[in-house]
């Protein structure tokens, strides 16, 4: 098990002390075929040494790129001016020698994505040896034992023996802590984290959040956090710089920021931000409890064969294992849980895109598995999907009428002309521009491609529409439009939804009903006043804990969950939860099986020690 | 089991360009300076042989001074104003022969190649979009891979006879496999987009899915493919020419090489104008076809990658 993160951050540190980096007046622009973009317009940022320092801003507001001007990373096709100051040493101009000897050495960075930073054909530990000598110009001190040190301080178990792993024999998480102790392998004085935390499941979120203040309180190094989500800036920052495109609009102290956000721009942004200590927000009402379900899954499996080695042979991945579950009709049920446990398999079993190994789902009361092709194209048209990623799931080619009105092709030949109606009255129903139709999707900004996705998901009416993280990919104002619009889609046309996020506060902001999953199985489900008001689950709570809150006066409790989830390939027996559980009993959660059990009528918790009062107390 | 790339939450986009960029800048990449980009200047290079060849071989009856096939003057004269390469052993025009030759060649390498496109593409189509009978077909495919090129394309020329189909055929067969294996990956890649589940959940069925969704954005790179399978076509064509396995009624670069080497051309001075040239073409063929190839190639990947 890992080393917990001890709870370091107490008090601020000292107000005035010296500028580790004062950049002034900063500009950058590309020159690009279609004109010159203004990406950084004459941006102030001076960062006090020994702080934590966050840019927050939506995308295309510039961040990185400032952050890039910093490190001397801009690509050659940039023009940067004005001043960039590392403790009174100027880096704009300055020699690539030079640079180079304060990058890495001096500021060390980590990035989003772990995966592409890392050399997947180089142990882990040689890229760290590589770091510590590629900078300081010298490999003294650079051993495989101090390799191996870096990685324990970064909270990897038994970090003798993985120093010589490979990259992906690494988890997300730890991916990151291996970035994190590469970055610190030079000993630098300043670390620069760019959306560090954004590809992280929430709870592996709060571990690395609380490893970096850890680290560098240690070492009292200041930091700069670059990131669009103001729960985990709210819980590390002492300071917050926010940016709009391409220039700073506000900039104060993480208090008072939160407290008493000036500028219109960070009051919309801290408003639209789908928070969990928000009032519950009214939602439209479900049908009566009479009609026939949207959608009945019972005892569903699927499975996938995963290819291993020659001797070992195939094993089988139960990526969703004996999961039942009901949607009613005009509700929306909110499906949540760590990345890998099966959600978005779930979804795509339900519209008969992943053959099941078990189990029975009907659609409208009619069972997929039975239907033959003819009647199987009539249920399938009962249920549409919208994908999270609205630029991958669109073909670049085609134009917005042809996307939105390929499921009428497909299915009806409707003609052209009728398809051509159809389009801008889809449009108009997603509060788009019918004009918008001829473009296509490059032309279009997030939040557009993806009503565009859903317009086209309700071209054939579907009853029931399953959204796999709709809105992650998106900026938090543009999010808030785009579950406005689910919410309202509801109300008119009476559609079920099942909303997967791995956003607690998005799905409570949309979803009737919730779904916890926990590898392949559900563990708990209930009204959204009992999941998010009375959790029961240990696992449910976790998850709940290590939402960051966007407030700076309530930080994390000291001890977030432990570790990730482990291998579907090898489920622990028993409860799956109890290698994690804080509540694990021994003897009891390792060999009993829990199954879901009614807590109130509405509310179902997997859970062997149920009902316990020292469960209870857990929390 | 191959770790899932994480998917929750990703940076946001927006039409503003600058939005990509921090997924554009591995610190790797971004340490060295990029190399300077050459590909147009090669993909210039490689067109314009290409399509002086293809001029040549169009005009031919108006460039060639004399009608290849006729005794024009005095059997091996060394070259001279009225025979600028010289004449052969029967006494024919030798340049008139190569420009003549640069139909068969052209026309060889053309025709083959779209053969071998056809089969290769078709074969990557289904083994890419099927990927279960896909593992089988391509079991197949590395076989042909594998196979030692020159040996059997001498048995089979040798086995079917020498006619220009039989040539054809023989050079289709030996290189569609690489041309598989391409198209496989980009159809594989491509039907795993999400807009190709969009359209299955939608009921799409598999020939409307390969139809709009696969095959438009495979056919760029099946072009870059061919015309660098035609580069492969022509050397093959002339080799076997060369050996004397080609058409004897077609005049190919490949069989101006096997007349000289057949009268001995390559001991006395005449290598210098009845062999080189041949030579040479068939160089500057091979090497235009794969330049432009690979050009195209370097145009069409990244894009189709990108989208
Ligand atoms: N085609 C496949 N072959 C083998 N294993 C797969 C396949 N697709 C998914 N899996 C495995 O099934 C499990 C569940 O995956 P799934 O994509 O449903 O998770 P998820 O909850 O949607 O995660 P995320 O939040 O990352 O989207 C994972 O362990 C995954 O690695
Ligand atoms: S059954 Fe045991 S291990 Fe599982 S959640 Fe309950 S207490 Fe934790
Ligand atoms: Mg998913």
């Amino acid at each position: 098990m890992l080393k917990p993160e001890a709870d370091v951050r107490t008090t601020a540190p000292a107000a005035d002390g010296p500028a580790a980096l004062e950049i002034r007046d900063l500009s950058v622009s590309f020159r690009t075929s279609s004109g010159d973009v203004d990406a950084v317009r004459g941006v102030d940022i001076t960062v006090r040494s020994g702080t934590t320092h966050a840019i927050v801003g939506e995308s295309g507001s510039g961040k990185s790129v400032t952050m890039m001007g910093v490190l001397g990373l801009l690509p050659e096709e940039a023009q940067v001016s004005g001043s960039i100051r590392y403790l009174g040493k100027e880096l704009v101009d300055a020699a690539p020698a030079e640079l180079r000897a304060v990058r890495g050495a001096e500021i060390g960075v980590i990035f989003q994505d772990p995966l592409s930073s890392l050399n997947p054909v180089m142990t882990v530990g040689a890229q760290i040896l590589e770091s510590m000598t590629a900078h300081r110009g010298t490999a003294a001190g650079a051993t495989w034992k101090r390799a191996a040190e870096l990685l324990a301080e970064v909270g990897i178990p038994e970090a003798e023996r993985r120093v010589k792993e490979y990259p992906h024999q690494f988890s997300g998480g730890m991916r990151q802590r291996v970035m994190i102790a590469m970055a610190l392998a030079a000993e630098p004085r300043v670390l620069i984290a760019d959306e560090a935390t954004t590809a992280l499941d929430v709870t592996v979120q709060a571990q690395i959040l609380r490893l970096v203040q850890r680290i560098t309180a240690e070492r009292s190094m200041t930091t700069i956090w670059i990131s669009h989500d103001l729960g985990v800036v709210a819980q590390i920052a002492d300071d917050i710089t926010v940016m709009q495109s391409g220039r700073v609009v506000e900039r104060g102290s993480c208090h008072d920021i939160f407290a008493a956000p000036r500028e219109a721009y960070t009051i919309a942004l801290l408003e639209s931000m789908p928070r969990l200590d928000a009032p519950l927000r009214e939602l439209p009402p479900r049908a009566t409890a009479t009609g026939t379900a949207a959608v009945d899954v019972r005892d569903l499996e699927v499975a996938y064969q995963v290819k291993r080695g020659l001797r070992t042979g195939n094993r089988l991945v139960r990526a969703v294992d004996d999961v039942s579950l009901e949607i009613a009709a005009g509700e929306t049920v909110g499906l949540v849980g760590e990345s890998g446990s099966g959600k978005s398999t779930f979804a795509r079993a339900l519209l008969g895109l992943e053959p099941m190994r078990h189990g029975t789902v009907h659609l409208a009361g009619q069972d997929v598995a039975g239907a033959r092709r003819a009647s199987l194209s009539a249920l399938r048209r009962n249920a549409q999907m919208v994908f999270q990623d609205p630029s991958s799931s669109m073909n670049p080619g085609l134009s917005v009428q042809e996307i939105v009105t390929e499921p009428l092709l497909i299915n009806h030949r409707m003609s052209a002309s009728g398809r051509r109606a159809r389009a801008a009255e889809l449009l108009e129903l997603v509060e788009l521009d019918p004009q918008l139709a001829r473009r296509h999707p490059h032309q279009l900004s997030g939040g557009q491609r993806q009503r565009v996705a859903i317009a086209r998901a309700l071209s054939l009416e579907p009853s029931l529409l399953v959204c796999d993280e709709p809105v992650s990919a998106l900026d938090v104002t543009v999010q808030t439009q785009i579950l406005g619009l689910l919410r309202r889609l509801q109300a008119d046309l009476g559609v079920s939804l099942l909303v997967i996020s791995h956003d607690l506060a998005v799905i409570r902001d949309i979803a009737h009903r919730v779904a916890v999953m926990y590898l392949g199985k559900i563990v708990e489900v209930g009204d959204r006043e009992a999941i998010f008001g009375s959790p029961q689950h240990p696992y449910t709570r976790a998850l709940l804990g290590a939402v960051p809150t966007p407030d700076p006066t309530k930080r994390f409790p000291p001890t977030p969950l432990q570790g990730d989830p482990p291998s579907p390939l090898s489920p622990p027996p028993g409860c799956r939860f109890h290698s994690r559980c804080p509540a694990a009993v021994i003897g009891r959660c390792d060999t009993t099986v829990p199954t879901l059990t009614a807590w109130t009528p509405t509310h179902d918790v997997a859970c062997v020690r149920l009902g316990e009062p020292e469960l209870t107390r857990q929390t | 089991m191959t770790p899932k790339p994480p998917s929750p939450s990703h940076p946001k986009t927006t039409g503003i360009p600058t939005v990509s960029f921090r997924a554009r800048l591995a610190p790797r990449e971004l340490t060295r300076p990029a190399p300077r980009d050459y590909t147009r200047l090669i993909g210039i290079v490689g067109a314009v042989i290409v399509g002086s060849l293809v001029l040549v071989a169009i005009f031919a009856p108006l460039i060639a001074p004399y009608d290849p096939t006729i005794r024009a003057g005095a059997p091996f004269s060394p070259p001279s104003a009225a025979h600028l390469l010289g004449t052969n052993d029967v006494g024919q025009d030798i340049l008139s022969e190569l420009i003549f030759g640069t139909r068969v060649s052209l026309m060889v390498g053309v025709v083959a190649a779209s053969a071998a496109m056809l089969v290769g593409t078709a074969i990557g189509l289904v083994g890419g979009y099927f990927p279960r009978v896909g593992s089988i077909i391509m079991r197949g495919v590395d076989v042909v891979l594998v196979l030692p090129f020159l040996p059997l394309l001498i048995v089979l020329s040798a086995y079917l006879g020498r006619s220009v189909l039989n040539t054809i055929l023989v050079i289709a067969f030996l290189i569609w496999a690489p041309t598989a294996r391409v198209i496989r990956s980009q159809v594989l890649s491509l039907s795993r987009r999400d807009y190709v589940t969009a359209a299955r959940s939608m009921n799409a069925r598999d020939g409307y899915i390969i139809r709009r969704h696969v095959l438009p954005r495979t056919f760029l790179l099946a072009i870059g493919e061919f015309v660098a399978a035609t580069s492969a076509a022509i050397l093959l064509e002339s080799s076997l020419s060369f050996l004397g396995l080609g058409d004897p009624l077609q005049k190919s670069w490949g069989s101006v090489l096997y007349w000289a080497q057949a009268r001995g051309a390559f001991l006395t001075p005449a290598w210098q104008w009845w062999v080189v040239p041949p030579g040479l073409l068939i160089m500057l063929a091979a090497l235009g076809f794969a330049l432009l190839g690979y050009a195209l190639e370097q145009k069409i990947n990244p894009r189709l990658r990108r989208a």
